[in-house]
C-alpha cells in the first residue's frame, strides 16, 4: 500500500480507507478479467498435444509444457521474413500517415483560415462514405501497385478520424503562443515544428500508435493487392496457419499432406500466433505513454 | 458561445468568449493585420490566400492521398443505382435508378436488421461509450507510475484479440459447457445459458465489446488527462475542493472537448456496429436479435452476387451518419462546444 | 474455432449451412448466354443442352496401379499399403523448361517461396518446367477472385474452387475472355497425349465445359462430402454398438450424454439427419413436378428430429457458436458424434494418434428411419477447376498441360509421391508401413501447390493409420448403394437472385425452431413465405432447365 501512495502529491488529501479499498478492488477485478484470458491464451500456446486434445478447446489448467507451436511457426523462415515486411510497412506507413496527418491537422487548425471548413468537411466525408472493394482494387491495379508495398500503405494512409482528433488537440493548445510567434515573423512550418509539435507529443504518440497498430494488424489489403507470397505481411502469413483442415470441401485434402508426427496441435499454433502478434504490442505502449505531455491543456480554474 | 463559463474549458486564451470561435481567437494577427474569423467579415480572398497559402499547402498531401485512394474509388458507389456486376464494371452495367433502394427498403428483413443495429448502437452509446472515460480516470488516479503503466498496458491488450478468439473465450468461460457452467453443474446447480439466450444478447455483446475495446479506448483520454495542468488541481485543493469536486470541475471539463468530439464522430459511425461479432454469434442467439445491417448486406451480396445492395447500404449509412454528425455538431455549438468544426 | 477472425471463416460456415440446399449446385454443362439477361442479373441462368461428349477427353483408365480394395458402384478404391516400388506414369510427357505462375487458394501454412524451397526445385526439375506459386488466402478466396476477375489479372495457371465459380457474377462470360479454350488440346482422342488427364472421370470433365468449350481441368471428387463421424473407441469401450436407425441414434445419445462429466452425445448433425430421413439435396423431381427439400415430409421429419435432440440436451452447448470447435471436441471425447467432411477423419488421426494410439473414429453406418433407406446426397463430380490464361502460345499451353498431366498422377505412381511428398530421403522418409512421413525439411517446404493444379481419381490411401483404409472402404462400399443424384447433376446453374435470397430467412427460422426459440408450427408459415419470396420463381426456373435439357 505504501508504494501506492508515496507518489501522492503533497496537496492531495489522503484517500479514505473505504475509497481506497473500493478503488483497489475494482482495479484488481479489471486486472483479473483481462489477465485470465491472456493467461489461457499463453498457456494453450505452450501446451503439448496431449493437453490440448484432452481439453477439447483452450487449455485452462496447465498440463505439460511444449514450445513446439513456436518452433513450428518459426521453422520455415517464412514467418521471420514476414516480420520484416510488417515492420517495414508499419514503419514507413506510420511515418507517411503521421506526416500527412500532422500537416493537414495543423493546416486546418487555425481559426478562420481560408477554406478550412470545406476541406475539413471533405476529409470528414471519407469517414462516412467508403469505397467498395472492387473499385479500389481496380484503381490499385491501374496504378500498377499490385505487388508493391505501397499498396499496403497509400490506400489507408490518411484516416479522417485520426486527423480530426489530432486537429482538436492542436486547437486546444493555447493560441496566443503561435499568434505571438507569427507577430515575430515565424512562418507556419516553424510554428508547427518548433511550437506546436513539442507541445503535442502526447497526441502525436497516440495517433502514431493508432496508425502503427492499423498497419501492423492489416491483412485484407495484402490479400487483395499482394500476389507474391514473399511480400506478405506477418498477419497474413499467420492467418494461413489457422486454416489447416478448414478447407471447404472434404476433397481438398490439405490435412492429408502427412505431417511429421512432431507437429503441434492446431489450437496451440493458433494461440502461439496470438501471442506472437501481441509481443510487439506489449513493448509499444510504454513508449507511447512516455510522451504524454503534462499540462499543455490550460484549463480555467474552478467554476 | 460565452456560456462556456462554468468551465474550465480548454485553452482559455486571449479574448475569451469571443463569439463563434469557442473561446479562442480567430486566426490571430500577423504583421499587425486583424484576421477575420468568419468567412464573411474577413479580408479579401486574395489577401486570405496570401496569408494562408502555407496552411493550404500543408493540407495538400493528405488531400491528394484521399482524392486518389478514396474519392476516386468512392465514385464507384454509383453502382447503387445500377444492376452492377464486376465483370461488366460501372461502364457496362445497366442503370436502374432507385430500384435497388426500393428493393432494399421493401424488404422487412432490412428494417429488422436496421432496428437491431439501432438498438445495439444505442446500447453501445449509453453503456460502452462512457466506460473508457471512467476507466481512464480510474487508471490515471493510480498514483504509482509503474503500476499505472503496467495496468494501462495490460487493459488495452484484448483489443488485439480477434473476435473469433473473444467469442471463443467467452464461450469457454461463460458458455453452457464453459468453466462456470461446469462448476455449477458439479455443485448441483443449473448451468449458465446466457451465451445462447436471445434475451441476454445485448448484455453479452456489450460485455464482449467492453472487454475487448474499453482498455484501448482509454488511450486517447489518458493522453488528454495527462495534458491537464496539474497546477489546477493543486490550487483547487488549496481552495478546499475535495477529490470529487476536483474531478467535476477540472478533470471532466479538461476532457470535455475530446469527449464531445469522439461522441460526434461515434454518431457518424453509429450504424457500423461491427460485423464479425454478430456474424459469429448468429446461430447462437438467432438472427432475430443478431442480424445487423452489415450481416444483412453481407448475405445479400454473397448469396445473390448483388454488389449494388452493399453500395446502397453504404450510401444510406453514410447519409444517416452525415445527418447525425451535422445535428450533433450543431447541438455541441449550442452547448458552447467546438464539436468537429466551429460554426461560422 | 479459427483465428484470426475472418469473415471468411464465417463465410465458409455459412456455406456449410446452406450446403445441402445446394449453394453449390454443380454441373457439367454448356452455358449458353443465360436466359438473355446477362447484364440484368436476377434471372438466373443455366446451360443449354448439347451433346457434351464431343468436347470432353476420351476416357482411358490408367491401369498400372491396382487397388487392394476396389470401390464398388463408384465408391473410391482403397489401398491398404504403399507399394514398395512406384510406377512411373507421365512417360515422356514433360515440360520444356518454361516458367509459369500459378495462383491457387491455400488452406495451410505458407511454404518458403521459389528460390528458397528445395521441394519446388525438386518437383520442377522432375516436371521439366518451373512453376511459381502465388498462394492466396483460402478463407477470403471469393473476395480475391472477384477482384482478380474484375481486374482481368489472372495468372498463367489459376485454380478456382467450384463454390467460388458459382458465386462470381457472370463467371460464364468471364471464363471465355480470360482463359484459353482447351477443346483443341483435349477433346476426344487429343487427350490421349496426356494419359493421366485421360484417366480423369468424364462427368468431372463435363462440369468444365462452359459456353460449349472445354475450359477447365477438373478435380474429380469423392461421391460423398460429409457424414457423421463417431468415437468408435469410446463406444466399444462402453460395449455399445453403432446405431442402425434414427431412433437408435437418439436412444444411444441419451445413454451417452453426461454433461456432469463434460460429455455430450452430439455435435451438429443437421445435414446428416436430412439424409437419414431421406430428404433430397435440393429438388426432387417426380411425376413431372419439382418438390423442394423444404416442402418434403422427410425434411420436416428431420427438423422435428433435430428439435427433439436439442430439447433432450444431447447437443454440446458450444455448437451454437459459429466458430464451433467440433473437431477438437470430438478429439477430446467431449462429443461422441459429429458431422464433418469425410476428410476430417484422417485429419483427426494426424492430430491425435501420436498422443493417443487407441483413438479410433469411424463413419456412422448409413441408415434410414422407419425401415426406409437413407438418401445420401451425391457430391458434385468436380469440386474445383484449373484454368489456363488466354493468349499464350500453343507450345506454352501444351507445356502447361504437361505440368497438369504430371500433377494428375494417381496414388501409387512415382509422380504422385513427388508432387505430394517431395524427394525420398530429403523431404520424406518412409516409415515401417512404407508410408511417407515428412522430414523437418519436408514439414516446412512441402505444400499442396502441385496437388491443387490438377485433379486425380479419388482414392482411400491413408494406410499409415490403423484400420483406416479398411473401415473407410467398408463404409463407402455399403453407403454407395444409397447415393442419390441431384436431378440437375451436370448442369451449371446460376440461381435466380430471388430464389437464393429467399433461402436465408427460411434457414434462419429453421435454426430458431431446432434450437427451441420458435415453435415447430412456424414451419408452415416460413415455407409459405419462402414460396412467395422466391421459391415458386425458383421452381419455374428449374423446371425450364429440366425441359431445356430434355430431362423432364
Amino acid at each position: 500500500m505504501s508504494t501506492l501512495f508515496k507518489d501522492r502529491p503533497v496537496w492531495a488529501e489522503r484517500p479514505s480507507l473505504p475509497s481506497r479499498l473500493a478503488k483497489n478492488t475494482v482495479l484488481a477485478g479489471i486486472a483479473v478479467v483481462v489477465v485470465f484470458p491472456l493467461y489461457v491464451v499463453v498457456l494453450t500456446s505452450l501446451s503439448p498435444a496431449s493437453a490440448v486434445n484432452a481439453a477439447g478447446g483452450l487449455v485452462l489448467v496447465p498440463d505439460g509444457l511444449s514450445f513446439q507451436a513456436y518452433a513450428d511457426l518459426f521453422g520455415g523462415g517464412v514467418v521471420s521474413r514476414a516480420v520484416l515486411v510488417s515492420l517495414g510497412v508499419t514503419l514507413v506507413g506510420t511515418l507517411v500517415s503521421l506526416g500527412a496527418t500532422i500537416l493537414a491537422a495543423y493546416g486546418l487548425s487555425q481559426p478562420g483560415s481560408l477554406w478550412h471548413r470545406p476541406i475539413l468537411f471533405a476529409f470528414l466525408l471519407t469517414f462516412l462514405f467508403a469505397p467498395g472493394m472492387i473499385p479500389l482494387y481496380l484503381l490499385v491495379s491501374d496504378l500498377g501497385l499490385i505487388d508493391s508495398y505501397w499498396s499496403l500503405i497509400l490506400p489507408t494512409a490518411v484516416n479522417a478520424f485520426n486527423l480530426v482528433v489530432m486537429r482538436a488537440f492542436f486547437m486546444n493548445l493555447p493560441g496566443e503562443i503561435s499568434d505571438s510567434a507569427r507577430v515575430d515573423g515565424a512562418n507556419e512550418w516553424t510554428i508547427l515544428t518548433r511550437l506546436v509539435l513539442p507541445m503535442s507529443k502526447g497526441v502525436t504518440a497516440v495517433i502514431g500508435l493508432f496508425y502503427a497498430v492499423g498497419y501492423w494488424n492489416a491483412f485484407f489489403n495484402a490479400i487483395l493487392y499482394i500476389n507474391d507470397n514473399a511480400k506478405w505481411p506477418l498477419q497474413l502469413v499467420l492467418r494461413q496457419y489457422v486454416q489447416q483442415g478448414q478447407q471447404l470441401s472434404s476433397n481438398s485434402v490439405v490435412g492429408d499432406a502427412v505431417q511429421g508426427t512432431a507437429s503441434a496441435p492446431n489450437l496451440a499454433i493458433q494461440m502461439a500466433i496470438v501471442v506472437v502478434a501481441l509481443v510487439p504490442v506489449t513493448f509499444i505502449y510504454p513508449l507511447v505513454q512516455k510522451h504524454f505531455t503534462k499540462g499543455v491543456i490550460i484549463g480555467a480554474v474552478k467554476g | 458561445m460565452t456560456d462556456r463559463t462554468g468551465g474550465a474549458a480548454t485553452a482559455v486564451a486571449p479574448s475569451p468568449g469571443d463569439g463563434g470561435d469557442g473561446g479562442r481567437t480567430a486566426r490571430g494577427p500577423r504583421r499587425g493585420s486583424g484576421r477575420g474569423r468568419g468567412t464573411g467579415r474577413g479580408p479579401s480572398f486574395g489577401a486570405r490566400l496570401r496569408r494562408d497559402w502555407q496552411l493550404l499547402l500543408m493540407a495538400l498531401p493528405a488531400l491528394v492521398l484521399l482524392a486518389v485512394f478514396h474519392y476516386a474509388p468512392t465514385l464507384g458507389n454509383v453502382i447503387a443505382f445500377q444492376n452492377y456486376n464486376p465483370w461488366d464494371g460501372v461502364a457496362g452495367s445497366p442503370w436502374v435508378g432507385f430500384a435497388q433502394f426500393e428493393r432494399l427498403f421493401s424488404d422487412p428483413r432490412f428494417w429488422s436488421a436496421a432496428g437491431n443495429t439501432l438498438t445495439i448502437a444505442a446500447v453501445q452509446l449509453v453503456f460502452f461509450f462512457p466506460i473508457p472515460i471512467a476507466l481512464a480516470i480510474l487508471l490515471d488516479s493510480v498514483l504509482s507510475p509503474r503500476l499505472r503503466l503496467l495496468l494501462q498496458s495490460v487493459v488495452y491488450m484484448p483489443h488485439f484479440f480477434s473476435w473469433v478468439l473473444v467469442v471463443t473465450l467467452f464461450q469457454q468461460i461463460l458458455g453452457g459447457a464453459g468453466l462456470f457452467s461446469q462448476m455449477l453443474r458439479q455443485n448441483g446447480y443449473a448451468p449458465l445459458e446466457i451465451m445462447s439466450d436471445p434475451d441476454a444478447f445485448l448484455f453479452v455483446v456489450t460485455s464482449q465489446m467492453i472487454w475487448k475495446d474499453a482498455g484501448w479506448g482509454t488511450i486517447i483520454f489518458l493522453a488528454a488527462l495527462a495534458a491537464i495542468n496539474p497546477n489546477l488541481y493543486e490550487s483547487a485543493a488549496v481552495d478546499g475542493a475535495g477529490r470529487w469536486r476536483r474531478m467535476w470541475h477540472i478533470t471532466l471539463p479538461g476532457l470535455r472537448p475530446v469527449i464531445i468530439l469522439l461522441l460526434i464522430l461515434k454518431l457518424g459511425d453509429i450504424l457500423n456496429v461491427g460485423f464479425e461479432q454478430f456474424f459469429l454469434q448468429r446461430d447462437a442467439f438467432g438472427s432475430g436479435v443478431s442480424e445487423v445491417l452489415d450481416t444483412y448486406i453481407y448475405h445479400q451480396t454473397l448469396v445473390t452476387g448483388n454488389f449494388s445492395a452493399g453500395a446502397v447500404a453504404g450510401l444510406v449509412k453514410g447519409v444517416v451518419g452525415l445527418v447525425l454528425i451535422l445535428v450533433a455538431n450543431k447541438m455541441a455549438h449550442r452547448m458552447g462546444e467546438n464539436g468537429i468544426y466551429r460554426r461560422a | 474455432m479459427s483465428l484470426p477472425p475472418t469473415p471468411a471463416h464465417s463465410r465458409r460456415r455459412f456455406l456449410g449451412l446452406m450446403g445441402a440446399t445446394g449453394a453449390t449446385a454443380l454441373s457439367a454443362g454448356l452455358l449458353s448466354g443465360c436466359s438473355g439477361d446477362a447484364g440484368t442479373g436476377g434471372g438466373g441462368s443455366a446451360s443449354s443442352a448439347t451433346d457434351l461428349d464431343d468436347l470432353i477427353p476420351t476416357f482411358r483408365a490408367f491401369e498400372a496401379v491396382v487397388p487392394d480394395i476396389p470401390g464398388v458402384g463408384g465408391a473410391p478404391d482403397g489401398f491398404t499399403a504403399y507399394p514398395d516400388a512406384f510406377v512411373r506414369a507421365a512417360g515422356e510427357v514433360r515440360g520444356a523448361g518454361g516458367h509459369y505462375t500459378a495462383m491457387t487458394p491455400m488452406w495451410g501454412p505458407l511454404p518458403p517461396g521459389l528460390g528458397n524451397n528445395s521441394f519446388y526445385d525438386y518437383v520442377n526439375e522432375r516436371i521439366g518446367t518451373t512453376v511459381e506459386f502465388n498462394f492466396q488466402d483460402g478463407n477470403t478466396i471469393i473476395d480475391k477472385m472477384n477482384a482478380v476477375v474484375a481486374g482481368r489479372d489472372v495468372s498463367d495457371i489459376t485454380m478456382f474452387p467450384d463454390w467460388v465459380i458459382n458465386l462470381i457474377p457472370q463467371f460464364n462470360r468471364a471464363v471465355g475472355e480470360l482463359f484459353e479454350d482447351l477443346t483443341p488440346y483435349l477433346a476426344g482422342d487429343a487427350a490421349l497425349a496426356y494419359p493421366l488427364l485421360a484417366n480423369l472421370d468424364s462427368d468431372a470433365w463435363r462440369a468444365n465445359v462452359f459456353n460449349e468449350r472445354l475450359q477447365g481441368i477438373p478435380w474429380p471428387s469423392e461421391p460423398f462430402s460429409n457424414w457423421v463421424l463417431y468415437r468408435r473407441d469410446i463406444l466399444e469401450e462402453l460395449g455399445l454398438a453403432a446405431p442402425t436407425s434414427a431412433d437408435e441414434l437418439f436412444e444411444l445419445g441419451e445413454e451417452l450424454n453426461d454433461p456432469d462429466n463434460n460429455r455430450w452425445a452430439f455435435g451438429d448433425i443437421t445435414l446428416s439427419a436430412r439424409q437419414i430421413f431421406g430428404a433430397p439435396r435440393q429438388w426432387r423431381y417426380e411425376n413431372g413436378e419439382l418438390t423442394h427439400m423444404f416442402e418434403t415430409e422427410e425434411w420436416r421429419a428431420s427438423v422435428e428430429y433435430m428439435r427433439r435432440v436439442f430439447d433432450a440436451g444431447l447437443i454440446h452447448p458450444d455448437m451454437v457458436s459459429q466458430g464451433d470447435n467440433s473437431k477438437e471436441l470430438l478429439n477430446s471425447g467431449q462429443i461422441l458424434f459429429a458431422q464433418d467432411g469425410l476428410g476430417g477423419w484422417h485429419e483427426a488421426y494426424s492430430q491425435v494418434l501420436g498422443d493417443n494410439p487407441d483413438f479410433r473414429l469411424d463413419l456412422m453406418p448409413a441408415f434410414g428411419q422407419g425401415g426406409n433407406d437413407p438418401v445420401l446426397h451425391r457430391n458434385d463430380p468436380s469440386t474445383q477447376s484449373v484454368f489456363i490464361r488466354k493468349d499464350m502460345e500453343p507450345e506454352q499451353i501444351e507445356e502447361i498441360l504437361a505440368v497438369v498431366n504430371f500433377c494428375a498422377a494417381p496414388f501409387g505412381t512415382q509422380e504422385y509421391m513427388d508432387y505430394r511428398y517431395g524427394e525420398e530421403g530429403v523431404h520424406h522418409e518412409r516409415n515401417e508401413h512404407g508410408a511417407p512421413e515428412l522430414t523437418d525439411l519436408g514439414n516446412s517446404e512441402v505444400n499442396d501447390g502441385y496437388y491443387f493444379i490438377s485433379g486425380r481419381p479419388s482414392a482411400i490411401t491413408e494406410s499409415q493409420y490403423p484400420d483406416f483404409v479398411d473401415w473407410k472402404t467398408a463404409w463407402y462400399n455399403d453407403a454407395i448403394a444409397y447415393a442419390e443424384d441431384d436431378p440437375f447433376a451436370g448442369i451449371r446453374i446460376q440461381r435466380p437472385e430471388r430464389f437464393s435470397a429467399a433461402e436465408l430467412p427460411l434457414t434462419d427460422q429453421v435454426e430458431n425452431i431446432i434450437r427451441g426459440r420458435e415453435d415447430l408450427s412456424e414451419l408452415d408459415t416460413v415455407i409459405d413465405d419462402w414460396r412467395r419470396d422466391g421459391g415458386e420463381e425458383g421452381r419455374e426456373f428449374y423446371l425450364e432447365v429440366l425441359q431445356e435439357h430434355g430431362r423432364d
